[in-house]
């Protein structure tokens, strides 16, 4: 079984700004987490206080956790949520059905009393948990889950999750505490969703009577802690509820405060004021040597690299953009880019996917990413007819991790005789050349989470093969989708696309395995774009927090099956 | 009588100009690649959701209904709504103005004394070291820029001395030393700059009178030297001043951003930021047409006060 993936989470990581802080207790999605670095080497503290337990029972009750976040949340509303950082704070609102183990080896039942149980191949029943009560006091039933994903798949409420949930043909309440999902086809990540934010469950009653807006801004869910205060663009403060269904959290209150600047929250958490920031890349050495806190690589499980535009020649030949791959040393452009924050990436999937997959990822390395070879790219360009050079535009949105690599790439072009132009634009721009394909080279991240289909599916399907038709002149991913739109009839591309569907649809994770393969492999052999590095953010909190350990996968590390955090003074 | 007739009619002068800020904005913002849906469903969107919302939001009407329709809607007093908040722009506005207006009125209170002191002692000083020190800092101010001054003092006084919280804001009337601790660096940050301009301008138009024939006869008369300097030098010298003081206020706005940027301020400068980064239409609109009517009133009353200063200046 895998670990929790939530797609919401991944649509908007470009946006983000460089260091998570807070919110890289992302709503998990999924990995092996990496081992962090601890100063003084402790893993856990106990500076002075007893609770040595999960349960909380020994730890001092009371205090404020005081967070981190890079920018505010727009909506309080998980079914209209589409930022990642915002998921970090929803998780301690509201609670889904499924959870994840913080290690990512499984999904175990949260709201649900046990874990869905398979009638056929589309149909599940899922029990629910007796005597969970909502922030207003009302129980939770049948009712409420039902109204929780019908809401959503309402195409006229017009929900950012709608997407997500698409392999949903309609959930109905099948008792007092039951329902029954009926699902449009089989699919694999269907407990992982379940454990997300896009399976939130609301309730009916007061969501109805608040009305969408209103309940955006004055929340009713089942979590740990339950709003308290709102102040746009400076803090969200939520406070302890003490009905919790598990266990009330020793805390009492849990605040996040949206400090911008990477660099001014960790100096906020080396000072004490708040518990827990990102690091950025250039103060990793200053935090090492901080004796108050404890750092952790926490995997992005994303990917960043550059893509080329297969409609635009002379990038519609394979020899040229293999040639890139000659071009330049990718592990230095990691190292301008990222320092010790990031790892290399082979077949489009991050580090820790393809070890958790047990892809051969070091034979794609030797075979895909040889190191970098001039006389090789220059070769390869002569073979395709471009030994005299051309022309380039490269655009970059005003990203300083993309702007790096597009200077890199251009100084490395220079050398071979290829005048590339940077152009820097804004994110409208940005993305409306993605797809439009106004842009010859351009520079892309993407958080797809653990499982491999949050990247094959989002980033190499052909969408003309979607159920709702699109346009003609709807590319759909710049990823994949200008090489589809440069060859229309390839055979070989419909077949990776057949894959990337049919893995989606099968239990089987040897069967889903082995289709992976193969559409990487199709892909990594075309060169549509090179994969370079994937993140690791350093989040570091204070040792004065119990019985807290963020990891990539846990949703809500203060208060949960696993362990209730506390304060010592 | 006459001001008041005067005053009425500037106001009315207000409205085509305000018009005319409105227009362009609208025109340069909807020029601008992509729209408020597209940044916010961000990469690989569905393509019906997209569609679906931005059929919602009318953006995919022509261009001068939405104009029409979004200028009948100002008339009415309707900032409009921010489409990544879904909450009305005035109310975005009214959390956000107060850190705004604080941060901005703190470093005009503190960057106007020093530096008409600054620049009086300068030019009294005409080209001796108490003039040439007084210029070289305010070169230091004017050429050191904000957001650099604003993470050295973080670094200084918040991590190395510990002496001051690093970011954050809390109302003074809530907690006023708390509130005093978290002001003193970006009100320094933002009034360096703001010193060392006001400074520089004072000093000139300062040197420039007390070259004038009037202060050679003040002082052949005899009048104390302090009281050239203050009474008569000065008030003449205060008409370009006052001229300036109107015009740093779009100065402070923009220094404001980065200020609420770096130490955390939850100020309209960002919310302004924020909103030009997602295309948010209805914030961009709402707050470019309350700063410029802002900028209108800072000019109108400065205009005003040339009155008090120059009595000259006739409302005709």
């Amino acid at each position: 079984m895998t670990d929790k993936y939530e797609y919401s989470l991944n649509r908007r990581r470009f946006l983000t700004v460089s260091a998570l802080g807070g919110a890289t207790a992302l709503a998990g999605c999924g990995g092996k987490s990496t081992t962090g670095d601890n100063p003084g080497g402790a893993g856990t503290d106990n500076s002075g206080n007893t609770d040595t337990g999960g349960n909380g029972d020994g730890g001092a009750k009371g205090g404020t956790f005081v967070n981190t976040a890079p920018e505010d949340a727009t909506t309080l509303d998980p079914r209209m949520n589409e930022l990642a950082w915002a998921n970090g704070m929803l998780n301690y609102i509201f609670d889904p059905l499924l959870a994840v183990k913080p290690d990512g080896s499984e999904v175990v039942p949260h709201l649900a009393k046990e874990k869905p149980k398979k009638q056929d191949e589309t149909t599940y029943t899922v029990p629910i948990r007796q005597g969970v009560t909502f922030h207003d006091g009302s129980k939770l039933t049948a009712d409420d889950v039902e109204y929780s994903f019908s809401w959503v798949l309402n195409p006229d409420n017009k929900s950012t999750n709608q997407e997500n949930l698409a392999f949903i043909d309609n959930v109905k309440k099948s008792g007092d505490y039951e329902v029954t999902f009926n699902l449009k086809h089989p699919y694999a990540l269907f407990e992982l969703t379940l454990a997300g934010m896009n399976a939130a469950i609301i309730p009916k009653k007061a969501a109805e009577s608040k009305g969408q807006k209103k309940f955006a801004q004055e929340p009713v869910g089942s979590g740990p802690f339950k709003l308290k205060d709102w102040q746009s663009g400076s803090d969200l403060t939520l406070e302890r509820f003490d009905d919790y269904f598990l266990e009330a959290p020793n805390l009492k209150q849990l605040k996040y405060r949206i400090i911008p600047k990477a660099s001014v929250q960790f100096v906020e958490l080396a000072t004490g004021n708040v518990h827990q920031a990102g690091v950025p890349k250039d103060l990793l050495k200053k935090a090492q040597g901080q004796s108050n806190i404890q750092m952790k690589r926490i995997s992005q499980f994303d990917y960043n690299g550059l893509i080329f535009n297969a409609k635009h020649e002379p990038f519609g030949n394979r020899k040229v953009r293999k040639a890139m791959q000659y071009l330049v040393d990718y592990d230095e452009m990691l190292k301008v880019t990222k320092g010790e924050l990031g790892k290399r990436v082979y077949g489009f999937m991050p580090k820790e996917v393809n070890e958790a997959w047990d892809f051969p990822w070091k034979e794609w390395k030797e075979k895909y990413y040889p190191a970098k070879d001039h006389d090789k790219a220059k070769q390869l360009l002569n073979e395709a007819g471009y030994g005299d050079g051309f022309s380039v535009n490269m655009s970059t949105h005003s990203s300083g991790k993309f702007k790096n690599m597009a200077i890199m790439l251009q100084n490395e072009m220079d050398k071979v005789g290829i005048n590339a132009k940077v152009q820097e634009v804004s994110i409208g721009e940005w993305l409306d050349q993605l797809d439009t394909g106004e842009y010859d080279v351009t520079f892309y991240g993407w958080s797809g989470g653990q499982d491999p289909d949050g990247f094959y599916y989002y980033l190499f399907r052909d969408p003309r093969n979607d159920d709702s038709p699109v346009p003609d002149d709807y590319v759909g991913n710049a990823s994949a989708g200008m090489l589809y739109e440069a060859h229309p009839d390839s055979k070989k591309l419909q077949k990776a696309d057949e894959k990337i569907r049919k893995a989606r649809e099968l239990q089987s994770r040897d069967e889903r395995r082995q289709l992976y393969i193969d559409a990487a492999e199709t892909f990594m052999s075309e060169y549509p774009h090179i994969p370079v590095y994937s993140e690791q953010s350093a989040t570091a909190w204070s040792k004065k927090v119990n019985d807290y350990e963020p990891t990539a996968f846990v949703s809500q590390p203060l208060c949960n099956e696993w362990s209730n955090s506390s304060l010592s003074n | 009588m006459s001001m008041y007739r005067y005053t009425a009619r500037r106001l009315l002068q207000m409205i085509p100009v305000l018009l005319g800020v409105f227009t362009l904005t609208f025109v340069m913002m909807h020029s601008l690649p992509g729209n408020p849906v597209r940044i916010y469903l961000g990469l690989n969107p569905s393509k019906e959701l997209a569609d679906q919302l931005i059929h919602q939001y009318g953006f995919d009407r022509p261009l001068w209904q939405q104009y029409l329709d979004y200028l009948g809607r100002i008339l009415h007093g309707n900032l409009g709504e921010s489409f990544m908040r879904k909450r009305p722009v005035a109310d975005l506005m009214m959390e956000r103005i107060a850190p705004t207006l604080t941060l901005m009125g703190l470093s005009y209170a503190i960057a106007l004394p020093i530096s008409i002191l600054l620049g009086v002692y300068a030019a009294s000083r005409h080209n001796q070291l108490g003039d040439h020190v007084s210029r070289f800092l305010g070169l230091v101010g004017l050429s050191t820029p904000n957001f650099w001054l604003g993470l050295m003092l973080i670094f200084l006084l918040a991590l190395e001395f510990q002496w001051l919280p690093a970011s954050g804001y809390v109302p003074f009337a809530q907690a006023p030393v708390e509130s005093t601790k978290r002001l003193i660096m970006p009100v320094i940050t933002l009034a360096t700059a703001q010193t060392a301009t006001l400074m520089r301008m004072t000093r000139s138009s300062m040197v420039e009178e007390l070259s004038q024939d009037y202060v050679q006869t003040a002082r052949a008369y005899g009048l104390p030297e302090r009281r050239i300097l203050l009474k008569h030098a000065f008030r003449n010298a205060l008409l370009p001043l006052v001229t300036i003081i109107g015009l740093q206020l779009s100065f402070l706005l923009d220094g404001s951003v980065i200020a609420e940027k770096i130490f955390a301020i939850p100020g309209i400068g960002r919310l302004f930021f924020t909103g030009m980064t997602h295309q948010d239409y209805g914030v961009i609109m709402g707050l470019t047409l309350i700063f410029a009517f802002l900028f209108l009133m800072g000019v109108l009353l400065t205009d005003l006060a040339y009155a008090y200063i120059d009595p000259r200046i006739r409302y005709d």
